[in-house]
């Protein structure tokens, strides 16, 4: 889903390792979390929450690959990958769910087709 | 008619065989024009408002970033393109423009190749490449639905422009609308190395505050405060560019 050439090239939100970021973070590009979020995280393009991120707040995407921490219900429109080193702490719904052997999810998880989901975006168009 | 702002210090002996190459060659092009001459307790602005309305087609600023702050406010309310001849050091701005230094600015200046860029605003003081913050209580507020802070101090940078040792593929896009908001972070990777996480966030306005004062570097001038707000003016400024320009 995600390419390390994409990640490092303009245009992508990134937020890096030893930043925080407190209240509702929006985004309508792809998004790459390395660091600390807490409130709400709601984004219209893909999300890549890596090894060293710790997240506390509900979280939509279209399509979410995660291998950090993640406190608070996931919403995922398209695919979830749960790498071995991810923790979820909350509900997942998603349409496609792809776990790795180690990965740790505690809460309720439910599959199907997600309808109606919607993304507080800022007007940026990537 | 072309409009020429000189700076203060172009006007110092040590440009003068500069100067008079770059006058002889704006001669043969066919573009010279008005000279105003900046001084002390002179404000350019004011002759650039006059001279718009006697019919002024481009202001040129002969000198360096400085000079261009000095201008800025009247060239966008004029709606004038902004043209620059860089003449000695702290020339960041013509750079990210593609502007030679000297003499073979005025056949960039000749081209005319103008592009509509993005200003910006920071506590109602207008500029054009950026604000730069470097304190560790620092903290950005994005369109006032988010806070980002560094957890161990770090570097603020609103950028508009692209810093001149910024790397090709890491452009700010000054015509997108949006400022590039920078929190550069030192992470240490093992005992003995350290590297520089970076994020990047592309916001339209932005609150920079901390508990205490600090200083802020906007287009090369310090500013003293508290907050900080800033803002983007999308496609305000005309600018005449080069084909080495960095956006």
């Amino acid at each position: 889903m995600f390419k390390r050439d994409e990640a490092q090239s303009g245009g992508e939100t990134i937020i890096a390792q030893g930043v925080k970021v407190e209240g509702d973070f929006t985004s309508s590009g792809n998004v790459i979390i390395e660091g600390e979020v807490s409130g709400s995280v709601s984004i219209a393009g893909n999300l890549k929450v890596g090894e060293s991120a710790r997240i506390a707040a509900n979280v939509k995407a279209q399509n979410a690959s995660v291998a950090g921490e993640i406190s608070g219900d996931v919403t995922i429109v398209e695919k979830l990958e749960l790498a071995a080193s991810s923790k979820v702490s909350g509900d997942v719904t998603t349409t496609i769910l792809e776990v790795a052997a180690g990965a740790q999810v505690n809460g309720k998880v439910a599959m199907g087709e997600i309808r109606n989901a919607k993304f507080q975006t800022p007007d940026k168009s990537e | 008619m072309y409009l020429y702002i000189y700076d203060q210090s172009v006007q110092d002996r040590k440009h003068e065989r500069d100067m008079a190459a770059i006058e002889n060659r704006l001669t043969d092009l066919g573009i010279a024009g008005k000279v105003i001459r900046m001084a002390l307790f002179r404000h350019a602005g004011e002759n650039i408002r006059d001279e718009a309305r006697r019919g002024a087609s481009t202001v040129v600023v002969v000198g360096n970033d400085r000079t261009v702050a000095h201008v800025l406010d009247a060239v966008v309310e004029a709606d004038l393109p902004l043209g620059v001849i860089p003449v000695g050091p702290d020339n960041q701005f013509a750079q990210m423009l593609g502007i030679p230094s000297g003499v073979e600015a005025c056949d960039v200046l000749s081209a005319r190749i103008i592009e509509r860029v993005d200003t910006g605003r920071v506590n109602g003081k207008r500029f054009v490449t950026g604000v730069r913050v470097s304190h560790p209580d620092a903290k950005l507020i994005c369109e006032g639905q988010y806070s980002v802070s560094a957890a161990s101090g770090g570097l603020i940078e609103i950028r508009n422009f692209t810093p001149i040792n910024g790397v090709v593929e890491d452009l700010a896009d000054p015509c997108d609308g949006f400022f590039e908001a920078r929190i550069r972070v030192p992470r240490r990777e093992g005992w003995f190395k350290k590297s520089i996480g970076s994020t990047t966030l592309p916001i339209r306005f932005g609150t920079i505050e901390a508990p205490r004062e600090f200083d802020a570097i906007c287009d090369g001038q310090a500013l003293r405060g508290k907050k900080f707000e800033i803002s983007i003016e999308p496609l305000n400024l005309k600018v005449i560019t080069g084909r080495e320009r960095m956006f």
